[in-house]
């Protein structure tokens, strides 16, 4: 594979609390390559839309970034001024988020919308800007385009919704394209073709696609790799036929048996099978330590080093280890 | 086999007395409101000198001394004298007592007679609810100044015409505000489960719901106490419901309002700055309780 | 389009009401009290004679329906009756005083408008900083102030003592002859006339009450800015534009601010019903010839028809603002403008 885009590095992000600081991601490390599409999959809370607001530096106030990199074509995201990060965004990085319709502004035409990140970032005349945004809601499959440029987002099905932000994130063709839950609140026809236009569009101008869901039916539909996230730490990453067919994480194999338990019901979050992410989030060690059923002293006290069993497939546990073996 | 331990630990009865560590996260939890904090310092100050303040002068509050009129403050009368010689400190302190009752007078008037009304018509709806919140619209057509001005005008210059007057211009904010708690909390199903087991209506609406609608109308009342000061102040300054010679701040200023081009400052200046610094109390413990309410929720 | 003429009318007739509401409240509140308006008008040393004669010539002697029938349909011609203190009528009477007023109201409502609302701004962009905690407290402190001691501090101050201002008595000093009416408002007069004197007398007499009255109603604002700011702020529609490399300065005055717009613009209408009223208390300060003082000369003669009539006139300004509101939110919200 050629050089990766986005190289995260031992990324620790905290949240500060009344009383004491709380990692909320505990020393990521992932790469993504061009033209793939990557799954970061997890339960709630587990830190994939932290993952994905960290490279956009949107997260919210109370919660800082407190350690690694994030490495975009050799600079450092999280070195960056202010001034410097917002030509990655939408230029080089673009995101589209959950519940669609609340992510437009209300008091602006959905064309002009489209149009302003076009004007941000390619220098083009504001009416040559509403052209391309026109241009770019037909690519995206919204039928009638012209006049549909004209409405306000309430006048927008979710779906629509949902198309119209595509287009705008992908106004000025990005490298990589983050979409985090993009069908949550959708209908599931429309999830479908949400999903098929996201490949569509990944095939065509070849921008990377980082999906973060907790639907694991999507991930083995959608994507390429799949990283696979329990509270803040990254338990396993391997291309999605090596997680189907051969998971190592005792997580990743708990989770997916659960799966197969309910029967094609895969979402995670309405998972019974799992106890639910509570106070692990201090333990030094794995924190799947407390649940796991191959648990050994060291998964207690010390972070489990990468094991690579395959070029592309690691797991973060002690039982892979050379030692254990 | 750990964590079967685990819970049988947490399943474990909790003492009822707050612990140690639990104590002191709440007084730390305060900690984090240092405006609060001073707010209700302040208001207690003001609570201590409307008990013990009149006992602790050695003027009358009324008497007139021309021995010593428009006196400059100094170490006998610490705030000065007003024109007819009285202490100004002795005034402002017996003024307390009278601007403080007329404060909570007003927000408990307001509170208890405007939360009953919007519990009343939040949980029966119907053509009551109509009349009334149309009524209560049309009260919010005036300013709450203006109204308890023309109310204060119309009943005649006494304290307890005030107190009502301005009590009846701020029902209305109590009314809007429990009604839209008591319409939600109508359709919950803690609502329906006491229906269920019997509870006639009236139990429902005040003994069930209305408790858990209080909260924004407590944090109003505050509110009102801080604004109830102002405006009796202001139309006594106007002279209107309390006047001279009763020892009430607005009169004070009012009647230091006739010296502020002849440069005597302390007789307006004191008995104004106890109405700030009352008025400003009350504020910060009303933004504070918010603050403290949505801050407990996340 | 029929959605938004649907909401017009809806609130027209709604405001119609409000207006019907006042007039009865108003129209109430001088029969159903205690006290006789009869036996105020005739003061406390009137025999019952002189109440009686009264009573038949204000009509009091007649039902309460025949008597609200005769008052509606006297204000439906514009007549506010007569005042018993000048026996002239309330209107006029009113209408002349009504620029004094304006001219105020409108300074300090502009003074308090580009005062307040970047300042609300600034606090809810640096929210729960310094900058954000020293905001607050000082708009805590605003709603505090007592008026009319504000307006003394400020006498004393920058009168007495530093001489910036004139002497708080009228809108010109005595000797200075008024503008010729145009606007009424003796700012723009004197320009217009290209009279300087005039113009600066008229400004030294107007700042110091303009902006004893904008430092009490910024606090509102302010208030009020900071809160649907940082409401919009956390918006998901924010973070959108964050996420296409939108600037902060753009984001905070194109994407925030019309979107706070809306309840900053109900609170303007709320300040600024509050400013035609509330100057009660600065006009009697500052001897400004407006209709606040009018009223408090009414309120201390018992001038009970002129005090009603100002009453209703405050009422109504502030039900017409809050329909006019109405409109210009009609007008940017395209959920309501469109469909």
């Amino acid at each position: 594979m050629s050089a990766p885009i986005i190289r995260v590095e031992e990324l620790t992000v905290s949240l500060n609390t009344d009383d004491h600081q709380r990692n909320i991601i505990d020393s990521i490390s992932f790469d993504m390559f061009p033209k793939e599409i990557m799954g970061l999959v997890g339960e709630s809370g587990s830190g994939k839309t932290m993952t994905a607001l960290s490279i956009m530096q949107l997260l919210p106030k109370t919660i800082k970034i407190c350690g690694g990199s994030i490495w975009y074509e050799d600079k450092d995201l999280l070195k960056m001024t202010s001034r410097e990060i917002r030509t990655i965004r939408g230029n080089k990085i673009a995101m589209i988020f959950q519940n669609p319709r609340m992510a437009l502004n209300p008091l602006m035409r959905v064309g002009d919308q489209i149009a302003r990140a076009v004007c941000l970032h390619c220098e083009v005349s504001s009416e040559k800007s509403k052209s391309m945004a026109v241009e770019l809601m037909s690519q995206v499959g919204i039928p009638d385009a012209e006049s549909r440029a004209r409405s306000y987002p309430h006048q927008l099905s979710g779906g629509m919704a949902q198309r119209v932000l595509i287009a705008m994130m992908l106004a000025c063709k990005p490298k990589l394209l983050i979409a985090d839950e993009p069908t949550t609140g959708l209908d599931v026809t429309i999830q479908a073709q949400i999903f098929k236009l996201i490949k569509e569009i990944q095939s065509e101008i070849g921008v990377a696609v980082l999906l973060i869901t907790h639907d694991f039916g999507v991930v083995s539909e959608v994507c390429d790799r799949v990283g696979v996230m329990y509270a803040g730490q990254i338990m396993e990453i391997s291309s999605v036929i090596d997680v189907f067919t051969n998971p190592k994480h005792p997580y990743t194999q708990r989770l997916l048996k659960s799966i197969l338990r309910v029967d094609r019901k895969s979402d995670l979050d309405t998972n019974k099978a799992l106890s639910p992410i509570s106070a692990v989030f201090d333990s030094p060690g794995c924190r799947f330590a407390s649940q796991c059923d191959c648990v050994r002293p060291e998964c207690l006290w010390e972070r489990p080093k990468i094991y690579t069993d395959s070029p592309g497939h690691s797991v973060y546990c002690f039982n892979y280890s050379r030692d254990n073996k | 086999m750990s964590s079967t331990q685990n819970s049988i630990q947490n399943i474990e009865i909790k003492p009822s007395v707050i612990s140690r560590s639990e104590f002191l996260g709440k007084i730390r939890f305060f900690t984090r409101f240092p405006l609060f904090i001073f707010g209700i310092l302040v208001i207690l100050f003001y609570l201590l000198v409307v008990i013990f303040g009149p006992s602790l002068t050695v003027y009358d509050p009324t008497i007139p001394n021309p021995q010593y009129t428009l006196g400059q403050p100094n170490s006998d009368y610490p705030f000065g004298t007003d024109k007819f010689g009285r202490d100004i400190l002795t005034r402002v302190v017996y003024a307390t007592r009278l601007d403080l009752m007329i404060a909570l007078l007003v927000a408990s008037l307001s509170f208890s007679i405007g939360s009953l009304m919007g519990c009343i018509v939040g949980y029966y709806g119907g053509w009551l609810d109509k009349v009334i919140m149309r009524v209560v619209d049309v009260m919010f057509a005036f300013p709450a100044f203006i109204l308890a001005m023309a109310i204060t005008s119309a009943l005649g210059d006494t304290v307890q015409n005030v107190i009502i007057a301005i009590a009846t211009a701020y029902t209305p904010y109590f009314i809007r505000l429990t009604r839209g708690e008591m319409l939600t909390l109508r359709t919950r199903q803690y609502a329906d489960a006491a229906i269920s087991v019997g509870n006639p209506s009236w139990r429902v609406a005040l003994i069930h719901l209305l408790p858990n609608a209080l909260t924004p109308s407590l944090v109003q009342m505050t509110l009102v106490s801080g604004w109830a000061i102002l405006d009796a102040a202001g139309l006594a300054f106007l002279g209107l419901g309390i006047t001279p010679p009763t020892a009430e701040w607005g009169v004070m200023v009012s009647e230091g309002a006739q010296r502020i081009i002849t440069g005597e400052w302390w007789v307006w200046l004191y008995p104004g700055a106890a109405i700030v610094l009352a008025a400003f109390a009350f504020n910060l413990v009303g933004d504070g309780l918010r603050d403290i309410m949505t801050r407990e929720e996340q | 389009m029929s959605n938004f003429f649907n909401f017009i009318l809806r609130r027209f007739l709604l405001t119609i009401i409000a207006v019907f509401g006042v007039i009865i409240l108003v129209f109430l509140l001088t029969r159903l009290l205690p006290n006789n308006p009869a036996a105020l008008r005739a003061g406390p040393l009137a025999d019952a004679e002189l109440i009686k004669q009264y009573e038949r010539e204000m009509g009091l002697d007649k039902p309460l329906i025949v008597q609200f029938g005769t008052y509606t349909g006297q204000l439906m011609r514009g007549d506010l009756g007569d005042s018993w203190r000048t026996s002239q009528p309330v209107r006029e009477e009113l209408g002349i005083r009504i620029p004094a007023t304006l001219e105020l109201a409108l300074s300090a409502f502009i003074i308090a408008l580009f005062f307040g609302v970047p300042l609300g701004i600034i606090a809810a962009f640096y929210s729960d900083s310094w900058i954000d905690q020293i905001v607050r407290v000082f708009a805590t402190l605003g709603a505090s102030l007592a008026l009319f001691w504000l307006a003394l501090v400020g006498v004393y101050i920058f009168y007495y003592l530093l001489h910036w201002a004139a002497a708080p008595v009228g809108r010109l000093t005595i000797g200075i002859n008024e503008p010729p009416e145009i606007t009424g408002l003796f700012l723009i007069d004197s320009l217009l006339a290209g009279d300087i004197e005039t113009f600066k007398d008229a400004f030294n007499h107007l700042w110091l009450p303009a902006c004893t009255l904008a430092f009490i109603v910024s606090a509102p604002i302010i208030k009020i800015s900071r809160s649907s700011m940082k409401d919009v702020l956390n918006a998901d529609y924010i973070r959108t534009a964050k996420a296409i490399g939108v600037p902060p300065t753009k984001l905070l005055f194109k994407d925030g601010l019309l979107n706070a717009f809306i309840p900053i613009l109900t609170m303007l209408g709320i300040v600024f019903g509050y400013l035609m009223g509330g100057n009660l208390i600065v006009e009697q300060v500052f001897a400004w010839p407006g209709i606040g003082q009018y009223a408090w000369k009414a309120l201390s003669t018992n001038d009970f028809n002129a005090v009603q009539s100002f009453v209703l006139l405050i009422a109504v300004v502030y039900v017409s603002l809050n329909f006019i509101i109405d409109l210009i939110y009609a007008l940017i919200n395209p959920q309501i403008r469109l469909e």
